[in-house]
């Protein structure tokens, strides 16, 4: 098929990065910056649209660099209705500047065609720079308020953290090439399924798992979450809390058990132990956090601990729930933090004890965030229940019974600190109660959140058809 | 399918809860006439119920199925029989009048609260009729949430405190009953959910695995009942909840976990359950005896009554452990009494504290003759409680102590023991309020008013008719008792 034939796969891609071009360069005219927000709506609503029509099942695109399959056209959607939200919240968010916003949405759509293009490589270099594209572009929109230095330093974090695991990632990669000779991940498959147990196989594995670690905040490379997702605009920590999250699974499912399945007692130990590990080490900080922001990056670091518990028991099902959960966390998270930048906006501070009674100030925001927690927090009815359930579900199939216990008793500490917001936003009384008006587009964002999670929970039988459906 | 009386009677408060929503928060009267009509059909339709449920029949009555998640083959599943009939009525009975008394004792925020308490209602009502373990799990932790904010908003001075130990508590216990639930499922030959159907299957499992089930709901419904050493948040939240909400608490929550085990553990993991037996006994004792102890030290009048509550749920677990006959139904008996009296006594706490803002024993005195009509009552239920013949309470403690003698003579003798402690600290409690010389500073106390009377009368009848003809209640059960140990036991003991 020649590289012509094959643009028609790539079309939602192409589609945005015009969008992209054209808010940049309106940006440059339009007066009303709020225009820039609805044209990159429309690209993604547009993209969103052609995904279905720009994909044949399992075929190779560009000379077997990337595929087109159902597993990245779920993840394309993800990334796109990820993109979609953080837009509507940004919109109603006031602390970008509005000589920015042309460079702000033309640097968010071009991240979500980095994620686009990184669930669909087939190829570990094009996956490395797929995924370091996401990465800068990360950086540069943490960074973005560049006069305030909480930004600056969760960014400087981030990127040091970033660009050591990346690295290692490819010192990884360079291994792999040197063992197969090829970086295509089904050739190296075919390879390596005789050679499960060689440790020189698990070394470079482990350098590839360490690079994906740093996007889904494992522990131990979780330590730039807390100030990265305090220092970045609010919109922007709501994006790197889902979509590089996101992506770092997609990855690692697809490195690591759709093509190159490994399940050797050493590698299963050492990935239940990360996950043990980053949901204790996330919950038991959180508790102790007094800023929201601070408390919901850990809060997504347990989280990711609670999602790779479907990665390690390595099941259908695991697989399955990890999906399930990627997509039920995607409206949780995105609507605590469009709760956050909303409440930020009112009462301008993040500190959880300046939420004390806010139920008063504006009663839907606070019912709608304490359903948001309480989803994260994975109390039934709610969508975080179905994940949770499902993830869990999947542990105890595979008789991973300790790797349960250890989760659902982390459950019950998380409940702690998200209940603690809750508290203070119903159990304690105003200091002053000015009602203030709540923007359109992040009231829409919150409202699509919300009846997502309720539906999720609720009716989850369409999400999980839809995961059924899907080949790996 | 006939017409779904049962989701009309779960899902009747959900959708009140949601009406109030859009009622104006100004309107307080609009918010309390609505939750009090909704509760008063609750409770009509629970009498409805009782009427129409036929006892003789073993199988389940009213029964719904709907698929709901069929990609896990969850289902909607719900349905009644002799074990849950009673406390179908209980909550409908006991959510009617703590409405009444909500409307009284609430006096801020009252959309919420009644938003709140109409929903806590339908995570009882379902918890108590559905039959699908993932239904009955949404039900179960449905009734968390806004516990633990009527608990946190409308409570007392340690209210957060109580609210927080309350919530962490229960759902600590819950996430253990989930992984049971899974092991469940995923052990069973057909994958299902539905209590009857893995009725068919759960007792063929090895002993192991049953023991390692059985533990696992076990701490699910050990911290609800609450048995120790899982009670502590029990006197925290039943102290700092407002009045009504103590009756809620009292009366029907702590019935979810002693009902869990007989609904789920016991006919679905029999073996542990025979396994299990002494142990539960030897609990049952030490809740009697324990809380007992604890109850007569107690100044504070709530806490008294609430440490009496572990104490009479012991009788319940001593009831259930024994596997006979007579020992399940004054198990069921007993959970159904305790409902009523103990509602009953916190109401009666709730009338002297808006009164007179103490709730400290040492501090009364001589109220026999400033307030008679109160004291009549509060005579009454305290005899209840402490289990006079020909009052409720009597028979209920003596079939589970009957039952208990047949299967554990020693615990049962022990158990017995806690009978006399309690009639010392409800009897001193009573000398301390009633008798003696009335206290100058309650010299201007009312007495009981025609409302708080209305709230009090239909338990009243209730606790005597019981007591005098107790077949009126415990030919609802019966049946499903034989029916049940036939089950678990193979033989009738």
């Amino acid at each position: 098929m020649s590289i012509l034939a094959d643009l028609k796969f790539i079309l939602p891609e192409i589609i945005l990065l015009i969008c992209a071009l054209a808010v940049l360069f309106l940006g440059l005219f339009v007066k009303k910056k709020s225009i820039l927000g609805v044209l990159s709506l429309a690209g993604l609503i547009l993209a969103g649209l052609l995904l279905p029509q720009s994909y044949i099942s399992g075929t190779s695109i560009f000379f077997n660099i990337l595929v087109s399959d159902s597993f990245s056209e779920f993840f394309k959607y993800l990334f796109l209705l990820t993109a979609a939200i953080v837009i509507l919240i940004s919109i109603g968010y006031k602390r970008i500047l509005k000589e920015d916003r042309g460079e702000y949405y033309f640097l968010l759509l071009i991240l979500t065609i980095a994620m686009m293009l990184a669930v669909s490589s087939h190829n570990l270099l094009m996956i490395y720079i797929a995924i370091e594209a996401v990465s800068l572009l990360a950086y540069i929109l943490t960074a973005f308020r560049k006069n305030d230095l909480f930004s600056s330093e969760g960014a400087l974090k981030y990127f040091l953290f970033g660009s050591l695991t990346s690295a290692v990632m490819l010192y990884g990669i360079s291994f792999v090439y040197g063992l197969f000779g090829t970086l295509d991940l089904s050739t190296i498959s075919a390879s390596l399924n005789q050679a499960q147990n060689n440790f020189a196989v698990f070394v470079p594995l482990l350098f590839i798992f360490s690079g994906l670690s740093f996007k889904c905040a494992l522990v131990p490379f979780h330590m730039w979450v807390p100030d990265a997702y305090q220092g970045a605009p609010t919109p922007v920590t709501a994006l790197i809390s889902v979509g590089p999250k996101a992506v770092g699974f997609a990855v690692l499912l697809r490195i690591f058990l759709c093509d190159i399945f490994i399940s050797t007692d050493m590698w299963v130990c050492f990935v239940t132990a990360v996950s043990i590990f980053t949901m204790t080490l996330g919950n038991i900080i959180a508790i102790t956090q007094t800023n929201v922001k601070r408390l919901l990056g850990y809060s997504s670091i347990a989280q990711a601990g609670y999602i790779l518990i479907g990665f390690v028991v390595a099941t259908p099902l695991g697989i399955k729930a990890v999906l399930f959960y990627l997509f039920t966390y995607l409206f949780m998270n995105l609507g605590a933090f469009a709760c956050v930048a909303l409440i930020s906006e009112s009462i301008k501070s993040h500190d959880i004890e300046d939420y004390a009674g806010f139920y008063k100030r504006q009663p839907f925001t606070a019912f709608v965030f304490t359903v948001f927690l309480l989803s994260l927090a994975g109390i039934p009815p709610l969508g975080g229940f179905m994940a949770k359930f499902l993830v869990f579900a999947a542990a105890i199939e595979a008789r991973f019974i300790m790797l349960a216990v250890i989760g659902v008793i982390n459950s019950v500490v998380a409940l702690y600190y998200y209940v603690k917001i809750i508290r203070f936003m119903y159990l304690s009384e105003p200091k002053e109660t000015p009602i203030l008006p709540r923007p359109f587009a992040l009231n829409f964002a919150l409202v699509i959140a919300f009846v997502s999670i309720l539906v999720i929970g609720l009716w989850p039988c369409p999400v999980l058809n839809w995961i059924n459906g899907l080949q790996f | 399918m006939s017409f779904p009386i049962l989701s009309l009677l779960v899902f009747l408060p959900l959708l009140g809860s949601l009406v109030i929503l859009l009622i104006p928060k100004k309107k307080t009267g609009a918010i309390k006439a609505l939750a009090t009509v909704i509760t008063a059909a609750v409770f009509i339709i629970s009498i409805f119920l009782l009427i129409k449920f036929n006892y003789t029949n073993t199988n389940m009555q009213f029964e719904e199925r709907l698929t709901w998640i069929p990609q896990i083959n969850v289902s909607y599943h719900l349905g009644l029989d002799g074990l849950s009939i009673g406390l179908i009525f209980l909550t409908g009975l006991l959510s009617f009048l703590a409405c009444i008394s909500s409307c009284r004792d609430i006096h801020i925020r009252h959309k919420e609260y009644f938003f709140l308490y109409l929903m806590l209602i339908t995570g009882m009502l379902g918890t108590f009729v559905a039959l699908d373990l993932f239904l009955f799990y949404v039900f179960w932790e449905l009734v968390l949430v806004p516990m633990y904010f009527l608990i946190g908003i409308w409570g007392g001075a340690r209210k957060e405190y109580a609210a927080m130990k309350f919530f962490l508590y229960t759902l600590a216990g819950s996430v253990f009953m989930l992984l049971g639930i899974l092991a469940l499922y995923f052990n069973s030959p057909v994958r299902t959910f539905d209590i009857l159907e893995l009725a068919k299957y759960a007792p063929a499992f090895t002993l192991g695995l049953q023991i390692l089930i059985f533990l696992a709901f076990y701490f699910g419904f050990a911290v609800k009942v609450p048995i120790f050493p899982f009670h502590t948040w029990l006197p925290d939240a039943h102290v700092e909840a407002p009045t009504p909400i103590s009756v809620i608490l009292a009366g029907v929550l702590l019935k979810m976990g002693a009902y869990g085990f007989l609904r789920i553990s016991f006919p679905l993991l029999k073996d542990a359950a025979h396994y299990f037996a002494f142990p539960l006994a030897v609990l049952g004792a030490v809740n009697i005896l324990y809380g007992a102890f604890v109850a007569m030290a107690q100044t504070d009048f709530k806490k008294m009554v609430a440490y009496s509550s572990v104490s009479h749920m012991g009788f319940v677990l001593l009831g259930m452990a024994s596997f006979t006959v007579t020992g399940f139904n004054g198990a069921i008996l007993q959970m159904f009494n305790h409902g009523i009296i103990t509602g009953a006594m916190f109401l009666l706490v709730g009338v002297i504290y808006s009164r007179a803002h103490t709730r400290d024993l040492d501090k009364f005195g001589g109220l026999g003759v400033k307030m008679p009509v109160y004291a009549g009552f509060l005579s009454l239920f305290t005899f209840a409680s402490l289990g006079l013949p020909g009052l409720s309470g009597f028979v209920g403690e003596f079939l589970s102590l009957l039952g208990g003698y047949y299967t554990f003579k020693t615990v049962t003798i022990i158990s017995a023991l806690g009978l006399v402690i309690t009639a010392g600290y409800f009897l001193y409690m009573l000398q301390r309020m009633l008798l003696g010389s009335l206290n100058e500073k309650w010299a201007g106390l009312s007495d009981i008013s025609k409302v708080e009377i209305f709230t009090l009368v239909p338990l009243m009848i209730i606790t005597v008719v019981i007591g005098v003809y107790p077949l009126s209640i415990l030919k609802y059960q019966s049946a499903a008792v034989i029916d049940l140990i036939t089950k678990i036991s193979g033989v009738i003991q």
